[in-house]
């Protein structure tokens, strides 16, 4: 079963019928795959980062083995924050737009429109920014998890500590970087360990460190529509979904692809030895 | 149809009413060898062409005659035929014992009399297997298994390697009812699906009904799976046993009192983790991975009237590495069956019944161990007349209670533990069904068989309900112990029409409608895993339902050698569930909230073409079906074939006694691949590629088909002790049928995506020593 990259703890819990599973099911071979030629579609990528300026990517999709992404330039994007502050996003290089005047913060709500290629169809979504959490401890050790003949096995295991707050439900979202590159991102909820001291383990088959890297962890404090949507490319909703795989659920309506996030940052790094 | 079944009552009246002066015989028929009782076996007059009635799920019978002399003739599949002349001038008590023929015996032409009970019997939509017509089929990995040979009958589809449910005409995995000795057992298989529960030491018999079951049977829309334990030998003791590649079994038998009483008890378990064990490696020899079953059944006749029967099984599969994780899951059922005749023509059944699934998953996290559980469990009280009351008709009348227990899943954790302890509520139900059926003869060439199922079924607190809209919730009602929730009635309706032409043709008729209160969502479709989500009808979830037409055409040439069967079906189905899109299945209250309720249908053309007699014997089935589904939030409501779509299902079995002591076999199925969803297109989001999904199962796995043979080779006896070995090869050309397809990155150059196939075999051959003594 090719499904078993990246989890974070509780969804760990599945880690034994995965390992029994890819006991089991070890073979695979490439295939030869045609697939029809697909109408692109447009992809947004917008976020407000807590203290920095927007930034939306307007993509398009693409066919297997095109090479090129396909950036959607000249778009019109307007940011408004639930003050009436409002603006319209300048388009910093091509397909990537940001904002000059408006900053995330905690607790503000914010409001994206986006006109894109000439389209009239209207492409909007709103987000509302969670209080912050911060990262206590971040750790990283080698695994200590024993390894099975057959069963792809992370070998380090990467812990992120931090105080949940009890009043109130939260959704996290953590986004790994080596040396300085996003590698994964992981999300999680606090449904079973509301107000906890947590240790959420983000368990990844295909993390490779070596001495000297720097790993950094960004956690943010996420809306529950970004939660859902994130969670959407989680490996447990690919198995509990079976072989219905869909597309995410995305906040934006009128573009089935993409999310807008306004979040919390909080960083901090390793480096391992 | 209503209106319909009045007729068909008023018509069974007046039948009855004319009737003149009458004496009964009755009695069991049962195997010389063993005892065994024999179900469906036909007690026929050669005076009265026409005139004939088989035995019920306990080898019991009655039939009743005017006055006068006759020849009985009793007839049984693959046993000698007997007769008896009797002087019918009172009541009779007749036990019939046959023997079974030897398999070089069974050529149709050594038997003078007709061979046509597929004709006679209105079984359309029904497929009987008893374990020792298929013991020759090739197995895998040694182990017979009954599951997997009813999915190579037309109309009933194995859901694919590595998992062992069956689809059957259209319906999924999780509404299919498969009762062992009367009792539902919830998880039918181990080891994720490789093996069924069933130990085919310790089953007599199997019978599918596919979505046409007698009135006796309810819960479920789209199939009834019975199988029966064998009841013992109650003639002298016998051990049977097997040592596999991977796995043992050994069951012994004998009897208590001899003709009067008997035992039988069995077990099986494989040992791969002892295996492990010889692997040098500490970190893999110390796992768990194994499974046993464990089969036991009393039954004992106090007195010609009165006989009891208590069967049990367990069974449980184990997975764990130590000091990380366990996990640990099974069946269980329990069943106490009371056989009594009131007087020759009235035999009754009381049953008292209990089964459940449990599982469990122990995690440690350091520093901290957290486990969950999760089960369902049932009750279950039935009572039931069958009285027969001319030689022409026979009635069935039934009351089944059943009470219904879900545990959807708990969280233990100490206080150090990074989560909290949890529990999601429990949930009771009750179901109560009075059922009433009756078969009889319009003319020697009508047979009609009617019934209704009126079942209640309620939903009890403790514990809050919930309202939702758009699966956000809107309203929290909190219930006290025992008070109503919520009741739903359903009036099921049995029809069942045969029209015998002539003694090789005949035309067969089925309607019925099911209801189902006990839901699975099936949260992992490719593998079983043992997490299945259940939940029962509610406020929120409605009971499932199907109603079901299917017609037939039954034909038996050469001399009733050979047999052809051609049926067709529509079956619609409503209020099906499914999850939506991005749906938290995990220790959710609110699962209920994350449903989207839908409708189905399905319709097909089975036709299956058996030589049940002879050297060679076999058979070939072919099934042409469509099944879709229409679920708004999926495809926008419109009509999307289902996973267990297959248009093409063809199954070829071939059994071939070479001589006396080798016998070949070979099994092909091919099956159209199953609907499926791939990505028409990639994305990215922060950089990493995403693959955008079209319409739900718009597209197909590549087609599966697979040959497995087996070569049985019975060793000299000695004495008592008599031996075969069998030797299979699974899937004998290596075929790679896909399991799961999947997207990924080519890890040398990310912008190239790579379609990669899993499959889980290649050809597996496999070695079994089978004993008898």
């Amino acid at each position: 079963m090719k499904t078993s990259k990246r989890f974070n703890s509780l969804n760990g819990l599945f880690i034994p019928f995965m390992m029994l599973a890819s006991i089991l099911t070890s073979c695979t071979e490439i295939i030869d795959f045609e697939l029809a030629d697909a109408d692109p579609q447009l992809v947004v990528e917008a976020s407000i980062p807590e203290s920095q300026y927007a930034e939306v990517t307007l993509s398009k999709t693409i066919n297997f083995n095109d090479k090129e992404k396909e950036l959607v330039s000249n778009a019109m994007i307007l940011l408004e924050d639930g003050f009436g502050t409002s603006e319209i996003l300048q388009e910093i290089s091509p397909g990537r737009y940001r904002s000059t005047k408006i900053k995330g913060v905690p607790g503000y709500s914010y409001a994206l429109s986006v006109q894109a290629d000439g389209d009239i169809q209207s492409i909007k979504s709103e987000d509302v920014m969670p209080k912050p959490v911060f990262i206590k401890r971040l750790r990283v050790r080698e695994s200590i998890i024993p390894e099975i003949e057959g069963v792809e096995m992370p070998d380090w295991e990467v812990i992120v500590e931090y105080s949940d707050p009890e009043d109130e439900v939260n959704y996290y979202r953590f986004v790994e970087y080596v040396n300085g590159k996003v590698i994964a991102s992981y999300v999680e909820n606090d449904k079973l360990n509301n107000g906890k001291e947590n240790k959420s383990f983000l368990t990844n088959v295909e993390r490779k460190l070596v001495k000297g890297d720097t790993l950094t962890v960004e956690m943010q404090s996420i809306s529950k529509a970004v939660y859902k949507y994130f969670y959407g490319f989680s490996t447990i909703n690919t198995i509990v979904q079976g072989t219905n795989t869909t597309n995410p659920i995305s906040n934006i309506s009128g573009a089935n692809l993409g999310y807008f996030s306004a979040h919390t940052v909080h960083r901090r790094s390793v480096v391992i030895d | 149809m209503k209106f319909l079944l009045n007729i068909l009552l008023l018509l069974n009246i007046v039948t009855v009413l004319v009737a003149q002066k009458k004496h009964t015989i009755s009695g069991t028929i049962t195997d010389k060898n063993n005892g065994e009782s024999l179900s469906g076996a036909s007690i026929t007059v050669n005076e009265l062409p026409g005139i004939g009635i088989s035995t019920n799920v306990y080898g019991y019978y009655a039939l009743s005659l005017p006055e006068g002399e006759y020849t009985l003739r009793v007839n049984y599949i693959g046993y000698e035929t007997f007769e008896l002349n009797v002087n019918l001038n009172k009541n009779i008590q007749q036990n019939f014992s046959i023997k079974e023929l030897a398999t070089e015996l069974r050529e149709v032409d050594v038997f003078p009399f007709k061979r046509n009970e597929n004709i006679l019997l209105s079984n359309i939509g029904t497929e009987k297997i008893r374990i020792s017509e298929v013991k020759n089929i090739p197995v895998f990995f040694g182990e017979q298994d009954i599951m997997k040979t009813i999915s190579l009958t037309p109309g009933v589809t194995s859901v694919r390697d590595g998992n062992n449910g069956i689809y059957v005409r259209g319906g999924n995995n999780a509404q299919n009812l498969i009762l062992l000795d009367e009792a539902v057992v919830y998880h039918p298989s181990h080891l994720l699906g490789f093996f069924s529960t069933f130990n085919s030491d310790v089953i007599k018999e199997s019978t599918i009904y596919k979505g046409t079951a007698p009135a006796s049977y309810g819960g479920r829309i789209s199939s009834v799976m019975d199988i029966r334990m064998k009841d013992g030998n109650n003639q002298s003791f016998e051990v049977n046993g097997g040592l596999g590649l991977i796995s043992s079994r050994l069951a012994v038998e004998g009897p208590i009192v001899k003709d009067r009483g008997s035992f039988i008890i069995a077990g099986r378990r494989t040992y791969i983790d002892m295996l492990l064990k010889l692997i040098d490696d500490p970190n893999l020899n110390s796992n768990t991975l194994n499974f046993f079953d464990l089969n036991a059944k009393i039954n004992f006749r106090i007195n010609p009237k009165n006989q009891i029967f208590l069967s049990a099984y367990t069974g449980r599969d184990a997975f764990g590495v130590p000091g990380r994780f366990g996990l640990a899951w099974g069946n269980r059922t329990a069943s106490f069956r009371w056989n009594r005749i009131w007087q020759d023509k009235l035999f009754s059944n009381t049953s008292f019944i209990y089964s459940d699934f449990d599982y469990e998953v122990d995690l440690t996290f350091e520093p901290s161990e957290f486990s969950i559980l999760s089960g369902i469990r049932n009750f279950n009280f039935r009572h039931e007349f069958n009285y027969f009351l001319t030689e022409n008709s026979q009635f069935i009348l039934g009351y089944d209670l059943m009470a219904h227990n879900i545990t959807p899943g708990q969280l233990l954790a100490d206080e150090n533990a990074i989560v909290h302890p949890m529990k999601i509520q429990e949930r009771t139900g009750k179901e109560q069904t009075i059922y009433f059926s009756n078969e009889f003869k319009l003319s020697p060439n009508w047979i009609i068989n009617f019934g209704i199922r009126l079942n209640t079924f309620n939903l009890y607190g403790p514990g809050d309900f919930y309202k939702y809209e758009n699966g956000n919730l809107s309203e929290t009602i909190t219930y006290t112990k025992k008070e109503i929730v919520k009741t739903y009635f359903s009036p099921e309706r049995r029809l069942n029409m045969t029209y015998i032409i002539n003694p090789v043709q005949s035309l067969k008729m089925a309607y019925s409608t099911h209801t189902q209160h006990i839901h699975m969502i099936t949260a992992t479709e490719k593998l079983s895993l043992p997490v299945d989500i259940w939940i029962m009808s509610s406020n929120n979830v409605k009971p499932q339902k199907s109603d079901q037409l299917s017609l037939g055409y039954f034909r038996n040439m050469k001399n009733d050698r050979y047999q052809f069967t051609v049926e067709t079906y529509y079956k619609w189905m409503h209020d099906q569930i499914d999850l939506r899109n991005g749906a938290d299945v995990m220790a959710n209250q609110h699962i209920e909230g994350e449903l989207l309720f839908g409708k189905g249908r399905s319709y097909g053309l089975e036709m299956m073409f058996k030589k049940k007699y002879g050297r060679l014997n076999g058979w070939i089935g072919y099934t042409l079906s469509r099944t879709e589904l229409s679920i708004p939030g999926i495809n926008n409501g419109n009509w999307y074939p289902a996973r267990q779509d297959v248009t093409n299902d063809i199954s070829v079995v071939g059994i071939y006694e070479l001589s006396k002591r080798l016998t070949l076999s070979a099994t092909w199925v091919y099956q159209t691949g199953n609907a499926v969803t791939f990505p028409k297109s990639i994305y990215y989001i922060d950089g990493e590629v995403r693959y955008n999904y079209g319409l739900r199962n718009a597209d197909r796995m590549p087609d599966y088909h697979r040959l497995d043979l087996g070569i049985t080779w019975n060793l000299k006896s000695k004495g008592k002790y008599r031996s075969y070995l069998n030797f299979s090869v699974y899937n004998a050309y290596a075929r790679k049928n896909a399991f799961s397809i999947d997207f990924e990155q080519d890890p040398e150059n990310s912008e190239k995506t790579h379609a990669v196939m899993t499959y889980l075999f290649t050809a597996i051959p496999s070695i079994t020593y089978n004993f008898n003594f």
